[in-house]
């Protein structure tokens, strides 16, 4: 067996008789595509990948597989009863946990609204819906069925569209899930880009759809079957340590797959539910935005860059700056805001469709932080500067900086 | 919940060495798939061990980056912002089934993608590079016949939709598996592997009758 035959044995069919030409395909595909990183590029990360430390960043969302954090969501929700509506609220609070600025909208600022999607004993219901100029945010729950020991590595992203439009989607720009299925429901949000639906309008009509989910689930033990349902499809998703392997019986590996429950093992199957669950909504848009526009030009390093507009709402603080130079593109830039004596870090580049539709032509670039408050009256700073981290060819740098931008935020 | 094994002793001296953050890049690369969970678990307590999982992975980025440019310094430009900011949203890695590779590569998909839009004015879809190593096999009227060879598959790769092509690049530049390949893109497994047998099934009939 060749090397080739090795590394690509799944395309090496012989089912055609003609093996021969495939395994020259392959090959001559295997070859096409080499292409070996320069060493001055190993050396160029390296040292801004060392430069770069230590990152002490706080850490944003769960750690999924802490015992003793999965084990309070657990318990938490037995003692709050475990499918009851009012354990719903709480869970879409936790999926929130690392995205304060989504958590505060969807817990005063959002609408209630209860409806649900179910397909196979699996159930979309979705409980809180925002959305202002700047995003749409949506709390809901996903549930399968009851008695299944069901663990969660999260769902499919769901798709947000125009409910005349379905084939028009929105952006997703963030996303988050609680400590996995608890009995058996899980809370999750979403956040989606509202620039091109919310301008003006005063209620949304939208859809949202979860193509698919998948779970994994615990079969114990193994050597006895486990259920199976048409309505769902099966991967193999391998063995689980649960703790220290017991003495004897836990060093034999044949009986860790036959009887996990004697090895302290489990094993895992992948559930997917391919059918999509669908819900349709209206949401009033908040009418609570402040628009700032500066129209500030800032020369530095002979390279100016002007501040455009910044639109203040309470799910995020979105700024617009203008490249007014040809042949540079904002890449590799660090954003810092400061409103008073907050600082908020890394504007997040908003791309794709974004991009696709306003830059170059206008050179107009759009960053979002999520956290400056809306309610936050003064001067604001934005600091734009190279992000140092990055070395490549200077020419090959948005030249300048840093710029510092301050306006009044009224 | 799964739990992790303690470091051996192969693991601890790759993540730490007397205290000092280790040096990136010095040859850290072949670790088996358990290791990799392991630094990868690692790395998300403490940024430093990343110079391990960035070892293994800085060719098969590099080469997937280059197929997605035209230009080399692109691709490396591209690459060290991947890298960097893999680094930075570590602790945002679920782990899991959601394997480490394709993790990492929907990254520099995203940043692929991104690039090309804001540069779509100067720069086309996945050109596969140029032959970029000499040609050290054989003599050289070989070497040239397989040359050949490989343009006219490049000519043939250029008619593909860029659908069928990010998968071609997955699964050779990046060296991704065919379920890493379906997580990348959001496909199944399945959905993946007959796509991408179908692209390929196609490319060798008419690679084949380009040989007649």
């Amino acid at each position: 067996m060749t090397s080739i035959d090795k590394r690509y044995p799944d395309l090496m069919g012989d089912d055609d008789g003609a093996a021969p030409e495939r395994a020259r395909l392959v090959a001559d595909l295997d070859r096409a595509y080499r292409a070996p990183a320069p060493e001055h590029l190993r050396a160029a990360i390296a040292r801004a990948a060392t430069a770069a430390l230590p990152v002490p960043e706080q850490r944003r969302r769960p750690r999924w597989r802490r015992p003793t954090l999965v084990a309070a969501a657990l318990l938490a929700a037995l003692v709050a009863g475990v499918a009851s509506a009012n354990v719903n609220p709480p869970l879409i609070d936790e999926a929130t946990r690392y995205s304060p600025a989504a958590g505060v909208v969807l817990r005063q600022y959002a609408h209630s609204v209860n409806v649900a999607a179910s397909a196979c004993g699996y159930t979309l219901r979705l409980l809180r819906v925002y959305a202002d100029a700047n995003r749409v945010v949506v709390g809901y729950t996903l549930s399968g069925p009851i008695g299944r020991p069901f663990r969660s590595e999260g769902a499919d992203i769901p798709v947000l569209a125009d409910a005349r439009n379905p084939r028009a989607y929105i952006e997703n720009l963030n996303l988050g899930a609680s400590f996995g299925v608890v009995g058996p429901t899980e809370g999750l949000f979403a956040a989606y880009n509202a620039y091109k639906i919310a301008q003006g309008a005063r209620t949304l009509r939208l859809r949202l759809t979860l193509p698919s989910a998948s779970f994994d689930e615990d079969i114990y033990p193994l050597a006895l079957g486990a259920p199976r349902s048409s309505c769902e499809t099966y991967s193999d998703g391998g063995i689980r340590q649960v703790g220290p392997p017991f003495p004897v019986l836990g060093a034999v590996p044949a009986l860790a797959a036959l009887f996990p429950g004697l090895t302290n093992t489990v094993h895992e199957r992948i559930v997917s539910i391919h059918k999509p669950l669908s819900v349709t909504f209206t949401v009033p848009v908040d009418p609570a935005r402040r628009v700032i526009t500066p129209r500030q030009t800032v020369v530095a390093g002979r390279t100016p860059l002007t501040l455009d507009h910044v639109v203040v709402t309470r799910s995020e603080t979105r700024v617009y700056l203008r490249r007014t130079t040809p042949g540079h593109i904002l890449e590799f830039l660090n954003f810092t805001l400061y409103a008073g004596k907050r600082r908020y870090n890394d504007g997040i580049p908003l791309f794709h469709d974004w991009w696709q539709d306003h830059a170059p032509a206008t050179r107009l670039y759009d960053f979002w932080f999520e956290g400056p408050p809306y309610d936050y009256h003064g001067m604001w700073t934005l600091v734009v500067q190279r992000d140092p981290y990055v070395m490549t060819a200077p020419s090959r740098l948005f030249p300048g900086g840093p710029w510092v931008f301050r306006f009044r935020v009224p | 919940v799964r739990g992790r094994r303690p470091f051996t002793d192969r693991e601890r001296d790759i993540l730490v060495h007397d205290s000092v953050v280790i040096p990136f890049g010095e040859g850290y690369g072949a670790v088996s798939e358990s290791e990799e969970d392991t630094l990868v678990a690692a790395a998300r307590e403490d940024p430093a061990a990343f110079g391990a999982l960035y070892d293994r992975y800085l060719d098969r980025v590099y080469a997937y980056l280059r197929a997605r440019t035209n230009v080399e310094e692109d691709a490396a430009d591209l690459t060290q912002h991947v890298f960097l900011r893999a680094l930075r949203g570590i602790h945002d890695y679920r782990g899991g089934r959601d394997r480490f590779a394709p993790w990492l590569f929907r990254i520099a998909r995203n940043a692929a993608t991104d690039f090309y839009r804001r540069r779509r004015d100067s720069v086309t879809w996945d050109l596969v590079p140029a032959a970029l190593e000499p040609i050290t096999e054989g003599d050289l009227e070989s070497g040239l016949l397989r040359d050949e060879d490989l343009s006219r598959l490049r000519a043939l790769l250029a008619t593909l939709d860029p659908e069928r092509r990010e998968l071609l690049a997955l699964r050779f530049a990046a060296g991704l598996t065919i379920a890493e390949i379906g997580a990348v893109v959001g496909k199944s497994e399945e959905a993946t592997r007959k796509r991408l047998t179908r692209t390929i099934h196609a490319l060798q009939e008419q690679y084949h009758d380009i040989d007649r």
